[in-house]
């Protein structure tokens, strides 16, 4: 139940109850924007290749803060717009989801888990692929990068999930 | 022959019973404890409450719960067959 326990639950909830923006009231716009937060994780893995294919030297370094730092701002902009339109099913605490919520957020996880086991066997085998190729060549700068563009994709998943699933809006009007 | 979803769904009178007692939808969400989009959804079919919500929803309009919800589709008003 959307029981708030303290003020920060009150805001939240206060915050998510508003009208979703008009352009994700529709199944097209809100796929639209999963697009472009799948486009903001591709540069993590853009800077991920760089890094294998150049590292260790300024080029490599260079590319990745770009990527990374784009990756970053326009991925915080877009995810942020994700969990107002899906009013913050993925990201509040159980308590303050009622069932349908708390069912949704279930299924987000339940769906991201499975495809977060087919991209760390994906992983797994580009990186296997990376190293035969590369020799005993592994800079240390690629696995870090590596890691860090599987877990922002990891944590994105289950609000990218809820996003493309998530049934149109009912327009508050109705009430009227 | 009746598919998965046909089975699951739950047929409702909730839109019915709000719009006769005059309570909006986030006035009756209020009273559940849920998300008024939830109730949007239950109007819609697309979701099908638990028996707790359920038998919340019978409770806060003073009806026996088969008079809100049925397996099968609710007759048109009107219509001569009950």
């Amino acid at each position: 139940m959307t029981t708030p326990l303290t003020k920060r639950d009150e805001k939240l909830l206060a915050a998510l109850q508003s009208e979703v923006p008009s352009r994700y009231a529709t199944q097209s716009g809100r796929r639209n924007l999963v697009r472009m937060g799948i486009a903001c994780l591709a540069l993590f893995y853009v800077s991920t290749v760089v890094c294998w294919a150049l590292a260790p030297s300024d080029t490599a370094m260079y590319l990745t803060f770009v990527c990374d730092g784009i990756g970053l701002v326009a991925g915080a902009l877009v995810l942020g717009q994700m969990v107002v339109v899906t009013r913050g099913t993925t990201r509040l605490p159980d308590h303050l989801l009622d069932e349908r919520q708390a069912l949704e957020k279930l299924r987000a996880h339940s769906t991201s888990h499975r495809l977060t086991v087919i991209l760390l066997f994906a992983a797994l085998f580009v990186i296997e692929l990376g190293m035969s190729f590369s020799g005993d060549h592994s800079p240390s700068a690629a696995v870090v990068v590596t890691f860090a563009a599987l877990l922002v994709t990891v944590s994105a998943l289950p609000l990218l999930v809820t996003t493309w699933r998530m049934p149109d809006p009912i327009p508050d009007e109705d009430d009227a | 022959m009746p598919t998965d979803k046909d089975k699951e769904l739950v047929h409702n009178r909730i839109a019915v019973l709000r719009a006769e007692r005059g309570v909006s939808r986030r006035e009756l969400a209020t009273a559940l404890g849920v998300h008024y989009q939830t109730v949007g959804y239950l109007e819609r079919g697309e979701y099908s409450p638990s028996l707790h919500l359920a038998l919340q929803i019978a409770e806060y309009f003073q009806v026996p719960v088969e008079v809100v919800f049925s397996l099968k589709p609710f007759p048109l008003i009107g219509s001569t067959t009950l």
